[in-house]
């Protein structure tokens, strides 16, 4: 008797454990409102960002939409809050700017086990089939191109200052990564201090100056994005360093390009926020009228612009 | 009383056993849906690419796929004309990476050697013409992507993220340094000796609107620097 019990109890839970299971699976897509699209950005606090915003949701308006945007203070608990919303809301398709390369999957499955697609600009995630598609920055490349031009101008020699992005970013590290696979090849160029200032100007300037207070004398400062660059450069002039020390960003935001125009900040990356946002744009609608072949990841180069070529740039693309 | 006893015992294991294979099917039916079978090769494939080492891949990718890429390299001599003379043809002979105004090629040929430099041998391989037009590298690094995107073999796409992907190309890069560049530079060669290759190179859209390949840069000074397709070798050997 007792082994029977046994016996009918473990079919029991067997059973609840399969259905619990069943649970699990994705759900039908939800009715959508095919009109309607999310434009998701990691923080408006930095301009190139909200130029990103601005491009994505005016694209999806001329092709139709109405653009609601939400801005995640660079916080994936606000954007996984976000995605909540938006999977309420019923919206049509997601123009996404992620927080955490990793820690965003979990928000892009949500929206697509409800059927809503993302299209993700400029930062990635490191998955390969929960977006339709990402259109991202080849930030290696561009830092490649920069690594050389950094050795260029400094000679094969000097000391230098790297800041860093956000930790959580691939972007972070490709762009470091591509800088490295250059200048570590020199091995009259020695780094002296490695930190992280977060993609924040106040940031940056606050670490580069107590990186002074160590390092007086360096030749030169690598920045991870342009708002660090201006950051850097500010704790520089003020320090009455900006005529000794050569600053690198990577962005092309306008008031760096200003600044390299003004012979002030030697070179940056320039990205094209403009292009990708509105490629977001447009591959979200194509989706919606049908359309389901697309590349998973679609780099778009960066270009070198120094003081050589400033005349070809504007501020966040070519000068057309 | 036996007979009825032995009966009903019979009549018991009939249940019993009815019981327990009823309850092995639904076990068997419940497992069956949550049991995957596979090739173990094709297992074993996934748990590699799990434990992604760019070393490894791009190992692979030198040893055993790169020689079906190679035997499609244009012409180096043609390629440079082409880009002398129709930048837009030559354009859409290359590789491109996404959205980017950079191409690739893979490219073979022989020239003379003109000069050699710290990062490489300037070869001319434009007949009868005296200048260099090429840069081999045959410094103690590579940088870049040459190879990576002209063999058009390895799809961005396959990878969860882009840092696996370029970690890649600098594996490869080591490569063609360590199996290609050193061996080759451990007799070093001379002025005016022929030298063959096969390689990559990136160069972007606008490389010979101002300047051709092999022409010198007019910026005031009497002698500019050449104007040179800078190729990462694979093979590389004297005449």
């Amino acid at each position: 008797m007792t082994k029977r019990l046994l016996v009918w109890i473990l079919v029991v839970f067997l059973t609840v454990l399969w259905t619990g299971g069943c649970g699990r699976r994705e759900q039908e897509p939800q009715a959508q409102n095919q009109k309607k699209v999310a434009v998701v950005i990691s923080t408006l606090n930095n301009p190139w960002f909200v130029v990103l915003k601005d491009v994505a949701k005016a694209r999806a308006e001329e092709l139709g939409y109405t653009a609601d945007v939400f801005d995640s203070q660079n916080s994936p608990a606000t954007e996984a809050g976000h995605f909540d919303t938006i999977i309420d809301g019923k919206y049509g398709a997601i123009l996404f700017n992620p927080t955490d390369a990793e820690g965003s999957i979990a928000s892009v499955k949500r929206a697509k086990e409800a059927g809503i697609p993302t299209f993700c600009m400029d930062r990635e995630i490191s998955a390969k089939d929960v977006a339709v598609s990402q259109i991202l920055s080849d930030n290696y490349s561009g830092c490649v191109a920069l690594g050389e031009y950094f050795v260029r101008r400094l000679g094969e020699e000097g000391t230098y200052v790297e800041l860093l992005g956000l930790l959580g970013d691939n972007n972070t590290r490709n762009r470091s990564d591509g800088f490295h696979s250059v200048v570590d090849n020199y091995p009259g160029l020695k780094m002296v201090a490695q930190q992280t200032a977060d993609f924040d100007r106040t940031k940056a300037m606050e670490v580069m100056e107590s990186i002074l207070q160590a390092h007086p004398d360096i030749n030169a400062v690598f920045c991870g994005n342009d708002a660090m660059a201006m950051g850097a450069y500010r704790a520089l002039v003020t320090a009455g360093k900006d005529e000794q020390v050569m600053v690198f960003g990577f962005d092309g935001a306008k008031d760096v390009i200003d600044e390299i125009r003004a012979g002030h900040i030697v070179a940056t990356g320039m990205q094209f926020p403009k292009t990708m946002a509105k490629m977001a744009a447009e591959s979200a609608d194509q989706y919606l009228q049908g359309k389901r072949d697309f590349a998973q990841k679609i780099p778009v180069a960066v270009e070198l612009v120094s003081q050589e070529n400033i005349d070809k740039y504007a501020a966040y693309g070519r000068d057309e | 009383m036996g007979a009825t006893s032995s009966n009903g015992s019979a009549c018991g294991m009939k249940r019993k056993v009815l019981f327990y294979l009823v309850l092995f099917i639904a076990l068997a039916l419940l497992l069956g849906s949550s049991v995957e079978f596979r090739r173990l090769d094709q297992k074993r494939a996934e748990d590699r690419a799990r434990q992604f080492d760019p070393a490894d891949y791009a190992r692979d990718f030198w040893d055993n796929r790169l020689d079906a890429a190679l035997t499609r390299a244009l012409d180096a001599a043609e390629l440079i004309h082409l880009f002398n003379t129709d930048m837009n043809a030559a354009v859409r002979q290359g590789e491109t990476l996404g959205q980017s105004r950079v191409h690739a090629y893979l490219l073979a040929g022989e020239g003379k050697i003109v000069e050699l430099e710290k990062d490489g041998l300037l070869v001319s391989v434009l007949p009868g013409d005296p200048n260099p037009e090429v840069l081999i590298c045959t410094g103690s690094y590579i940088s870049g992507n040459a190879v990576r995107d002209a063999s058009g073999l390895i799809d961005v796409s396959a990878f969860s993220d882009t840092m696996k992907f370029n970690r890649i190309s600098s594996e490869i890069n080591r490569l063609a340094v360590q199996e290609v560049i050193v061996p080759f530079v451990a007799a070093p060669p001379s002025v005016g000796a022929t030298v063959r290759f096969v390689g990559a190179a990136e160069v972007a859209e606008e490389a010979t609107t101002s300047v051709p390949f092999g022409g010198r840069k007019v910026n005031g000074r009497q002698k500019g620097s050449w104007h040179l397709l800078r190729i990462v070798p694979v093979r590389l050997e004297l005449n």
